[in-house]
C-alpha cells in the first residue's frame, strides 16, 4: 500500500512539472484569480481536470505513458473515462481515440459518490437503496434473533448511508423509505411480508437512557454531518476545498 | 459565502448560526453588526434600529472600536439627530461593549456553543438535535442493558417493560386472536397478560418463591414489572455489589419463564418448577461466568450458595 502511494506521488510530481512548464492547463476555477485544479488523487483513484484543448489531451496521454514506464504500473485505459462538460460529442469521440479510453457521462462515480448528479432526485439515491437491500437477504431475517437484528440494524445498516449523507442532503422521501426498510426488517418482515411492529419507530430511535434502543435517526444525523462542513468552513481555512470555494465565490472579509 | 457562514440551508432553520459564537481577540476579523460576538446574538438583532441607521453596515469590530464605541463616540454618529429612545439604545449598546477590550495579538476565532472544548463534533450535534426531555425513570436502562446478559434477552426485557410482547391479551387487542382463547397456559383461567404470567400466575409465579428461597432473601413482589425489576435488582437488604448479580438472576428467570411459556404453547412440552429453577441457576451461572473471568466459584457453589459466590459473608 505504501509502495503504491510512493508511485502515486511520482504521478503528482509529473503533473506538477507539466503545469509549471505550461504543457497542461488545469481548470481555472474563476477568471481573475489563479486558483487552478489539475488533478485529484486518492489511493488508486485519479481525477485529471483540464481545459478542452488538443494539447491537454496529448499531454495527458504522454503523462500517463511516462508514468507507466517509470512505475511499471499499468494504467487500465478501458476503465478510464473521458467526460466533457459543455464539449461537443464529436470532439470527445476523437480525443477518446487518442487516449484509448471510453466516453463517460454525468453522473459518474468517483470514490463511491456519484459526481454531477442531483441529490434532490430519487434516482440519485438508487445505488444506496440497492446496497441496503442487498445486505438484507431473506435468510438473515429468518435466522437472526432480536438481538442479532438489533446489531445488524445499528452497526451495519445505519452505517451504510453515512458516506452519502455526509455529502448530500437526503430528500425526505428517501429518508423515510430507508427508515421504513429498517423498521420492517427489524420486526422480522420483508418486502411483501407484514409483521406486527410492537414498538413505534420514534421510541426505538430514542437513546437507551430514555427508554429506546438507541438506533440513529437519519434526518438529524444527516443534518449533523452536513453541519460539520459549515463548521469546517469557518475553522479550516487551509483545505483545498475551501480554497476552491473561495476562488469560485469570493470571501466577504472576516473569517 | 456569507450565507454559508451563517449555516443557511442546512436543516432546521437557524440551529447552526444560533450556536456559533465569535470569540473576539483583535476584532479585525469580526463584523460588528452581523457576527454573533457579544450579548448572545448579533448586534443587528439586538439593536435593529441602530443597525438601520448605521453608516457602515459592514464595519468590523476593530474599526468601530477605533472610532470609539463609548457613549458619544464616533461609532454612533448618524445622518440625523437621534430620537430619545434611540439614544437609550445607544446607551444600552455602549454599556454592553464597555467591558470589552480588544487584544491585538490574538486572532478572532469561532466557537461552537454546545461544546466549547472540543468544538463541533457530529456525535455531539446529533445528540443536540435529537435531545428530548423525557428520560426513563431511576436508571432502569442500566438494569435492562447489562453487559452480562445476552442482547436478545435485553431486548426481550425492554419489550416486557413496555408491555409489547405477543402475549394473548396483546394479540387479542390487535385482532390476531379471538376473545375466547385467552386462558393462561399455566392452567388458571384468568386473562393472560405479560405481568400476569410472569408474576401472578399460580404456576409460573411460584417459581419466584423458589428463586427467593434459593438466593435466601424474602421479597414481596410489587405490582408493576418495572418496580419488580427495580426492587429486586436493588435489593435493600444486600450490599450494593450484589445488585448486578441479582439483576442477572432476574433476567434469567424472566427469560426462562418466557421460553417455558412458548414451549407449552407451541411444542406442548411442559417442565415442572424444579426443572425451571435448574434452568435459571444454570443460565445465570453461564452468563456470569462468561463475563466475570476473575470470580472463582464453581457451578456447585452457585447452585447451593449464590450469596456466598457474590461475596456476601454471613
Amino acid at each position: 500500500m505504501y509502495l503504491f502511494l510512493l508511485a502515486a506521488e511520482g504521478f503528482n510530481v509529473l503533473m506538477s512539472s507539466l503545469l509549471e512548464d505550461g504543457l497542461f492547463h488545469g481548470y481555472q476555477v474563476w477568471r481573475g484569480n489563479d486558483m487552478c485544479l489539475s488533478h485529484l488523487q486518492f489511493a488508486d483513484d485519479t481525477l485529471i481536470i483540464g481545459d478542452k484543448s488538443w494539447s491537454n489531451v496529448l499531454s495527458m496521454r504522454v503523462v500517463l505513458m511516462i508514468f507507466e514506464q517509470l512505475s511499471s504500473l499499468k494504467v487500465n485505459f478501458h476503465k478510464s473515462l473521458l467526460t466533457g462538460v459543455n464539449v461537443s460529442e464529436s470532439w470527445l469521440s476523437e480525443s477518446v481515440l487518442v487516449l484509448n479510453c471510453r466516453v463517460g457521462a454525468f453522473p459518474f462515480v468517483c470514490l463511491g459518490l456519484p459526481i454531477g448528479g442531483d441529490p434532490r432526485k430519487l434516482d440519485f439515491w438508487k445505488p444506496l437503496l440497492n446496497s441496503i437491500h442487498s445486505r438484507l437477504s431473506n435468510w438473515k431475517r429468518k435466522l437472526l434473533s432480536f438481538g442479532g437484528r438489533l446489531i445488524l440494524l445499528k452497526s451495519v445498516l445505519s452505517s451504510l448511508p453515512v458516506y452519502f449523507l455526509s455529502f448530500f442532503k437526503a430528500p425526505t422521501g428517501i429518508i423515510s423509505s430507508i427508515e421504513s426498510i429498517f423498521f420492517k426488517k427489524y420486526w422480522g418482515g420483508g418486502e411483501d411480508i407484514r409483521k406486527i411492529a410492537w414498538v413505534d419507530w420514534n421510541s426505538v430511535c430514542l437513546p437507551k437512557e430514555e427508554g429506546g434502543l438507541g438506533v440513529r435517526r437519519l434526518r438529524e444525523f444527516n443534518v449533523a454531518l452536513l453541519g460539520k462542513w459549515c463548521w469546517r468552513m469557518l475553522v479550516d481555512k487551509e483545505g483545498l476545498w475551501y480554497r476552491v470555494l473561495k476562488a469560485r465565490y469570493g470571501e466577504v472579509g472576516g473569517g | 459565502m456569507s450565507g454559508i457562514r451563517c449555516g443557511v440551508g442546512v436543516g432546521v432553520e437557524g440551529w447552526f448560526e444560533d450556536n456559533v459564537r465569535r470569540r473576539v481577540g483583535g476584532g479585525s476579523g469580526t463584523y460588528f453588526w452581523s457576527d454573533n460576538w457579544v450579548g448572545g446574538a448579533p448586534l443587528r438583532v439586538q439593536f435593529p434600529r441602530l443597525f438601520d441607521l448605521a453608516l457602515d453596515k459592514g464595519a468590523t469590530a476593530r474599526e468601530m472600536e477605533e472610532i470609539g464605541w463609548g457613549v458619544g463616540g464616533g461609532a454612533w454618529v448618524r445622518r440625523r439627530l437621534l430620537l430619545a429612545w434611540e439614544e437609550e439604545n445607544v446607551t444600552d449598546c455602549a454599556t454592553l461593549l464597555s467591558d470589552i477590550v480588544l487584544q491585538e495579538n490574538i486572532l478572532d476565532r469561532w466557537r461552537w456553543v454546545p461544546d466549547l472544548i472540543n468544538g463541533y463534533t457530529v456525535q455531539g450535534t446529533y445528540q443536540y438535535l435529537t435531545s428530548s426531555n423525557s428520560s426513563m425513570e431511576r436508571g432502569l436502562s442500566d438494569m435492562i442493558w447489562m453487559k452480562q446478559v445476552l442482547l436478545k434477552v435485553s431486548v426481550f426485557v425492554w419489550r416486557l417493560l413496555r408491555n409489547r410482547l405477543p402475549t394473548k391479551d396483546n394479540l387479542i387487542r390487535r385482532r390476531v386472536l379471538h376473545l375466547d382463547d385467552s386462558a393462561c397456559v399455566g392452567g388458571c383461567s384468568c386473562p393472560k397478560s405479560a405481568d400476569h404470567f410472569i408474576f401472578r400466575c399460580n404456576i409460573f409465579g411460584s417459581l419466584w418463591h423458589l428463586i427467593y428461597q434459593w438466593v435466601g432473601i424474602s421479597f414481596i413482589s410489587p405490582e408493576l414489572v418495572a418496580d419488580h425489576l427495580y426492587h429486586f435488582g436493588n435489593f435493600v437488604g444486600l450490599p450494593r455489589f450484589t445488585h448486578s448479580y441479582l439483576t442477572v438472576i432476574w433476567h434469567a428467570t424472566v427469560w426462562v419463564l418466557w421460553k417455558e411459556r412458548n414451549n407449552r404453547i407451541i411444542n406442548k412440552i411442559a417442565h415442572d418448577l424444579v426443572n425451571l429453577l435448574e434452568f435459571v441457576k444454570f443460565m445465570s451461572f453461564l452468563w456470569l461466568k462468561a463475563r466475570l473471568l476473575t470470580s472463582a466459584f464453581s457451578y456447585n457453589d452457585w447452585w447451593r450458595h449464590p450469596l456466598l459466590c457474590m461475596g456476601v459473608r454471613e
